[in-house]
C-alpha cells in the first residue's frame, strides 16, 4: 500500500540530496576558480617582475637581475617556479626547480597561455606562459605555482560542506516526518470514526477534520445516508408487499378451512398444500430480500440485550411448555452486525430449538478473532444423514411441526450473506440438536 | 368468553369472527385503532385479537396505550408483519402472543384458549376443576365418568364459570362475557341456562348468592 508519509520522505530526501550535491559542486568550483585566479594574478605580477629583471645588455648571455628576484624561487621545490626560454633554445630556470624542468607549451604570439600541469615532487601546477621581446631578445617566460594548498582547501571545504549537509538533511527529514505525522494525526480521528462506524457506534463520520479531507468525509456521509435510506425504503416496501400478499393468501387459507369444503377433503388438502407452498416461498424470498448483510455501515447488535429480548419472545410463543433458556453471552458483547438480520437469525434458531426442546435451550456467543454462536437443545436431535440435509435449501425434516425447515433455511441464508459457516451437530451436552455458526470478525486494521 | 377483534380487512374479519363464534367466543369487531382502543378499555373482553396495520391508530400504539394505562387484557397480535424484530417490538409493546398471517383458525383458537387459560393459572387447552373437565373441542363437560354435551351458550357460560371458580359472578357480568354486542341480551335467559347447567352438573355445583349472582364451587374435595 502507498504511504503518503513514506513518499514525502523519499521525495524530500532526494530533492535535498540533489540540491546539496549541486551546491557542493558549485561551491568547490567557485572556490577553486577564485583561488586559481588569485594565484594567476600573482603569477602575472611575478612574470612582470622577472621580465623587468631580464637583462642581456653587454653580457655574454642574458641573465636575471638578482635585485628584483623573489627568494621563494631560490628554495628547491618551493612550489613557485619559472622557466625562461630564449629563441636559441637556451633557458634560465629558477633554482626552486632543482633538477627538474617545466614542459613549455606552444604559446601564441601576444597571448597568455594558462594551464594545469604536473610539476616536480608530484605537485600539480598552474602555469602561465607568454612570449616577450626585450633588448632585442625574444623569449618565452613560463611561471608556475603549486596548486596543492588550493586543492587541500577545496577538499576541506567539501568535507565540511558534506558533513554539515548530511546533518542538515537528517534534521530536515526528521522535522518533516514529525510535521507529516502531526498532520496525519488529525486523519487518525477519521480512521477512528470509521472504526466506530464499523462497530455500529455512530451513524456518520464527524466533520471536525482537516479541510483537505472534509469533502471526502462529506461525500462518505452522504453515501452512508443514501445507503441507509435505501435499506430502510427497501425494507418498508418489502414489508408492505408482504402485508399485501398475505392478506389474500390468508383469505384463501380461511376459505379452505371453511365448512363448505368438508365434503371435498382431497381438494382441501391439495389446495392447502399449494397455499402452504406459496406461503413458504413468499416468506423465504421476502425475508431474504430484507437482509442487508455485511455491506451496511452503522450496524450494531447488542447480543446480550437482544438475546434476552428474544428469550422473552420465545418463552411467550412456546408457553405450552416450561422452558429453561440458558444464555452464555458476555455483557459487553456488541457485534458489528445488522440488528434485524441478527434478530432474524437468532430468532429462527431459538424458535427451532424451543420447538424441539424437552425443556432446555442453551445459547452462547463468543466474540474474539471470529464470532461464534451456538444454540443447543435437549430435544430428540437428528441422525447423521438428517444433519447433513438440514442446511440444504428449504429442507423440511419433520412435517409434524409447522414451519420447521424454513427458519433454518433463512438462518443459513443469513450466515451465507455474512460469509460465515453454519454446522448442524449432535449436542454432546444436552443431547439434542446443536447449531454452530462462525462469522469472520468484521473490522478495519488498526492505525500503524 | 368475550373477544375483541380489531382488524381492518373487513371481509377477512367477518369470516374470522364467524369462525371464532363457532368456536365458542362472543366476538366484537372493529376495523380501526381508535375504536379498538376505546372498546378494549371498557373491560368487557377476556381476550383481544389485534392487527398491527390499522387505520387511524397503529395496533402497536393501541397496545402501548392500554399497557400504559394498566389495561392488561390478554392480547394476541395477528399480523402479516412477522419478522423477528417486529415480533420483539410487538412483545415489548405488551403482546402476549404473536401469530403471523396466513394462519389456520384452529391454531388461533388454540392459542387464544391457551392464553386465557394461562392467565387464569390453567395449563393447556382444556379446563379441569376437580372432577369437572371441559372439553372445548367437543364442547362436552365431563363430571367423573359422566359426559354431557353442551349447547353453545351453556358451553360459554360454563367456560366463563370455570375460568373464575369461587368468584361470585353477577348476571350482568355473565351477560357481558357470554354475549357479544349484536346479541339480544336478556339477563333472564341466563337463569334458564344456569338451570340447565345445574341439571347436568348437579344442583350444588353452581350456587346462587342472593342479590349478588352465582358462584361455581369445586366440591370434589
Amino acid at each position: 500500500m502507498k504511504s503518503v508519509q513514506h513518499s514525502l520522505s523519499i521525495g524530500l530526501s532526494l530533492s535535498l540530496v540533489l540540491l546539496m550535491v549541486l551546491l557542493l559542486w558549485l561551491g568547490s568550483t567557485l572556490v577553486r576558480r577564485l583561488s586559481e585566479d588569485l594565484i594567476a594574478s600573482r603569477l602575472v605580477d611575478d612574470a612582470e617582475t622577472l621580465v623587468a629583471a631580464f637583462d642581456s645588455t653587454g653580457l655574454p648571455a642574458p641573465e636575471l637581475s638578482r635585485r628584483l628576484h623573489n627568494p621563494i624561487y631560490e628554495r628547491p621545490y618551493s612550489g613557485r617556479y619559472y622557466l625562461l626560454r630564449l629563441a636559441d633554445g637556451s633557458e634560465l630556470r629558477s633554482r626552486s626547480l632543482w633538477d627538474e624542468t617545466l614542459k613549455l607549451p606552444v604559446v601564441d604570439t601576444g597571448g597568455t597561455h594558462r594551464q594545469r600541469i604536473a610539476g616536480p615532487a608530484g605537485q600539480s601546477l598552474l602555469l602561465l606562459a607568454k612570449n616577450y621581446q626585450k633588448q632585442g631578445q625574444r623569449f618565452t617566460l613560463a611561471i608556475a605555482e603549486d596548486l596543492t594548498p588550493v586543492q587541500q582547501d577545496v577538499a576541506f571545504f567539501q568535507l565540511v560542506f558534506g558533513v554539515v549537509s548530511v546533518a542538515v538533511l537528517l534534521v530536515i527529514v526528521v522535522v518533516q516526518r514529525l510535521i507529516v505525522r502531526r498532520s496525519f494525526r488529525q486523519l487518525d480521528l477519521v480512521r477512528e470514526d470509521i472504526q466506530r462506524l464499523e462497530r455500529g457506534e455512530i451513524d456518520e463520520l464527524s466533520q471536525h477534520v482537516p479541510s483537505e479531507v472534509l469533502p471526502l468525509v462529506r461525500e462518505l456521509n452522504r453515501l452512508l445516508q443514501l445507503l441507509g435510506n435505501r435499506v430502510e425504503r427497501s425494507r418498508n416496501a418489502l414489508g408492505n408487499l408482504s402485508h399485501a400478499l398475505k392478506g389474500p393468501l390468508n383469505l384463501i387459507v380461511q376459505q379452505l378451512d371453511s365448512e363448505a369444503l368438508n365434503d371435498q377433503p382431497d381438494f382441501r388438502r391439495r389446495m392447502g398444500e399449494q397455499a402452504d407452498r406459496i406461503h413458504q416461498l413468499m416468506e423465504r424470498e421476502l425475508r431474504r430480500a430484507r437482509l442487508t448483510g455485511a455491506a451496511t455501515p452503522g450496524r450494531r447488535f447488542d447480543a446480550a440485550k437482544e438475546v434476552s429480548n428474544l428469550f422473552d419472545v420465545v418463552r411467550k410463543m412456546h408457553s405450552d411448555k416450561p422452558l429453561d433458556l440458558q444464555c452464555d453471552i458476555p455483557q459487553e458483547s456488541v457485534l458489528p452486525f445488522d440488528r434485524e438480520d441478527m434478530l432474524e437469525l437468532m430468532g429462527n434458531l431459538l424458535d427451532n430449538a424451543a420447538k424441539w426442546a424437552g425443556s432446555t435451550v442453551r445459547c452462547s456467543i463468543l466474540s474474539g478473532e471470529t464470532v461464534s454462536l451456538s444454540v443447543e437443545d435437549d430435544g430428540p436431535g437428528c441422525s447423521r444423514q438428517k444433519l447433513d440435509l438440514l442446511s440444504q435449501r428449504g429442507v423440511r425434516l419433520d412435517e409434524s411441526k409447522a414451519g420447521h425447515g424454513l427458519g433454518l433455511a433463512i438462518a443459513c441464508d443469513i450466515v451465507g450473506l455474512y460469509e460465515g459457516e453454519i454446522h448442524f451437530e449432535h449436542s454432546s451436552d444436552l443431547g439434542g440438536l446443536a447449531v454452530r455458526v462462525t462469522f469472520p470478525r468484521l473490522s478495519i486494521a488498526p492505525a500503524a | 368468553m368475550r373477544l375483541l377483534l380489531i382488524e381492518d380487512d373487513v371481509e377477512f374479519a367477518k369470516r374470522l369472527a364467524a369462525d371464532l363464534r363457532r368456536s365458542g367466543f362472543a366476538v366484537d369487531l372493529t376495523d380501526n385503532g381508535v375504536d379498538g382502543e376505546f372498546l378494549g378499555d371498557e373491560g368487557l373482553h377476556d381476550v383481544v385479537v389485534l392487527d398491527l396495520g390499522l387505520p387511524q391508530r397503529p395496533g402497536l400504539e393501541v397496545l402501548r396505550n392500554w399497557r400504559a394505562r394498566g389495561n392488561d387484557v390478554p392480547v394476541i397480535v395477528l399480523t402479516a408483519r412477522d419478522a423477528w424484530y417486529e415480533r420483539v417490538e410487538g412483545f415489548q409493546a405488551g403482546a402476549d402472543d404473536y401469530l403471523g398471517k396466513p394462519f389456520h383458525v384452529e391454531e388461533l383458537v388454540a392459542r387464544l384458549r391457551a392464553l386465557v387459560h394461562r392467565r387464569k393459572g390453567f395449563v393447556g387447552q382444556h379446563l379441569q376443576l376437580g372432577d369437572l373437565r371441559l372439553d372445548q373441542d367437543r364442547r362436552e363437560v365431563q363430571l367423573g365418568s359422566a359426559v354431557h354435551a353442551l349447547t353453545a351458550t351453556e358451553f360459554k357460560l360454563l367456560h366463563y364459570f370455570m375460568l373464575h371458580p369461587g368468584t361470585v359472578l353477577s348476571k350482568a357480568r355473565l351477560v357481558e362475557h357470554v354475549y357479544d354486542e349484536g346479541f339480544d341480551r336478556d339477563s333472564n335467559l341466563i337463569e334458564v341456562y344456569i338451570r340447565r347447567l345445574r341439571d347436568k352438573l348437579g344442583q350444588q355445583r353452581i350456587q346462587t348468592r342472593r342479590g349478588q349472582g352465582y358462584v361455581l364451587v369445586d366440591d370434589s374435595h
